[in-house]
């Protein structure tokens, strides 16, 4: 039973989030400290989980995806009301009478460095929860329920589009210097978000519109699929503003900023320098690749990264461990508060394991490119390694 | 769902020929036609393998797939007409024929060269 349950992890984070928060004052910081502290320590001292069990249950595995919808929605109330100031749906009163919490003290209690630690916490989980979710749901591109339950959970990071980038554009271009979502060597995360961002939403606009001029559509027509997606989380500010007001709006607005900061951070280490020849193959060998057993379990094998873009269209459960694919010095959380706060220190750290993959797993081709990645990267022991080989 | 139930146990074993090459094979139920091809090393040409780049597209000369994704996002109108369709995602139904332009001409370039594979 173990091998299921520890997928419903991500939910015990979300509900200390969501509790935090209805606590209000220091507690709102709840969420952001269990799930960093949890882990960064966890991933330490439980390390790697290679096992590749069978699962009969799929039932059960895919109904754990589908508990995001009303746990999302639970946390964006929770955060609604908190943020408001009347008795939004009467939570207020009931958990009062129910719980023998009192909500309206704890709102009073709330200041803008508790609302820091509040956005952190919700963040994050609007990034495990959702972006990771989402991004599982709309691999299944044939699949309608999980395309529109995917694309509702990416909305809540502003990023709907997602479901048509990362498909059709950072799978086909992976490591190569054409997919805005892998870091080049020697970039800055804080260079990179703004590059990947920008980047993704561009590639997305132009597929979709590529698609509907395939399909004979007009661009602004309904089945414009990438502005559906803003509608969408329009609809979600809307949503906040009406029941919250301008501060409701700008809470969630802050939030979706930073659980899409979290995707960015991914992003940025799972695929930090790698190159590929653009008329090969995707290979394991073009992801940093995790087996961290803590990281896998909340993160639903999305750590398994190798086996996911050689075969994207595995299901979670199937990810096998790839334990001779270029692997990650650290766990996801852990890789995720360096690439933050330390990422000169971070790109230093992966300059060896870089030279390691030229050697180990490039292609003469990939060789190449690595060299003149090397060169232009800025970074001077890539560059030393280069000119003294 | 039943699509689903009824795509997973065709009436008789899934199988491809492919022109211009002779190659025949059979597919396991839930395999692509890709992953049945390159399971059996024949120089199929392919990148991506999740429906994007359009590298494993053949033509659809006879029977029918279904198709896993939505390949309006890769494949132009004129493609869609003549019934290409793209080996990584699609499932026989039963015996098709399809036509692949060429082979893989190179492998990867770690591996060590075939002979077979060069051929166009």
């Amino acid at each position: 039973m173990g091998k299921y349950l520890k997928f419903a992890g991500v939910y015990g984070f979300a509900l200390a989030t969501a509790l935090g928060i209805a606590l209000g004052g220091a507690w709102m910081w709840l969420g952001a400290a269990v799930i960093y502290g949890v882990m960064i320590v966890g991933d330490e001292l439980l390390g790697d989980d290679y096992s590749e069990p069978d699962y009969r249950f799929r039932r059960l595995l895919d109904s754990m995806l589908y508990l995001a919808l009303p746990v999302l929605g639970t946390l964006c109330l929770v955060m609604a009301w908190m943020a408001g100031t009347g008795d939004l749906l009467g939570v207020g009163a009931w958990v009062q009478a129910n719980l023998g919490h009192d909500m309206f003290a704890a709102r009073d209690a709330s200041g803008a460095i508790h609302w820091v630690g509040a956005i952190i916490g919700a963040g994050l989980t609007f990034a495990a929860v959702g972006t990771n979710i989402g991004h599982e749901l709309t691999h299944r591109t044939t699949d309608a329920g999980a395309m529109f339950v995917g694309r509702w959970l990416l909305a809540l990071t502003l990023d709907a589009e997602f479901s048509i980038e990362h498909v059709y554009g950072h799978h086909r271009r992976l490591a190569t210097g054409a997919d805005p979502a892998t870091a080049r060597r020697g970039e800055s995360f804080y260079t990179f978000l703004l590059r990947s961002i920008a980047g993704q939403t561009r590639s997305a606009s132009a597929l979709e519109r590529g698609r509907l001029q395939t399909l004979g559509h007009g661009t602004w027509s309904w089945h414009n699929r990438y502005l559906r997606g803003w509608l969408m989380s329009g609809a979600i500010v809307a949503a906040f503003a009406y029941a919250a007001g301008p501060a409701g709006a700008a809470i969630f607005l802050l939030t979706a900023a930073a659980g899409r900061t979290v995707l960015e951070a991914v992003n940025y280490f799972e695929h930090y320098g790698l190159v590929r020849d653009p008329d090969e193959p995707v290979e394991p060998r073009h992801s940093w690749n995790s087996n961290k057993g803590l990281s896998n379990a909340v993160f639903f094998n999305l750590a398994r990264h190798s086996h996911h873009h050689a075969q994207g269209d595995a299901r979670f459960w199937q990810l096998r461990s790839y334990r001779e694919a270029p692997t990650l010095p650290f766990g996801y959380l852990t890789s995720m508060l360096l690439v933050y706060v330390l990422p000169g220190w971070y790109r230093n750290r992966m300059t060896p394991l870089l030279l390691d993959w030229d050697r180990r797993y490039a292609s003469p081709a990939e060789r190449q490119l690595a060299e003149q990645a090397n060169l232009a990267s800025g970074m001077r022991d890539l560059q030393l390694a280069t000119q003294g080989g | 769902m039943l699509g689903k139930l009824f795509g997973r146990r065709p009436p008789e074993q899934a199988a491809v020929g492919v022109e211009p090459f002779g190659w025949e094979f059979e597919v396991e139920p839930g395999q692509t036609i890709l992953q049945a091809a390159l399971a059996r090393g024949l120089p199929w040409p392919s990148r991506c393998r999740v429906g994007s780049c359009a590298t494993c597209r053949c033509r659809l000369l006879e029977g029918d797939v279904k198709a896993l994704t939505d390949t309006s996002y890769v494949l132009s109108r004129e493609q869609l007409e003549q019934r290409y369709i793209l080996a990584c995602q699609s499932q026989p139904r039963g015996r098709v024929r399809v036509h692949l332009e060429r082979a893989r001409a190179t492998l990867r370039a770690d591996a060590p060269s075939d002979p077979a594979a060069e051929q166009r």
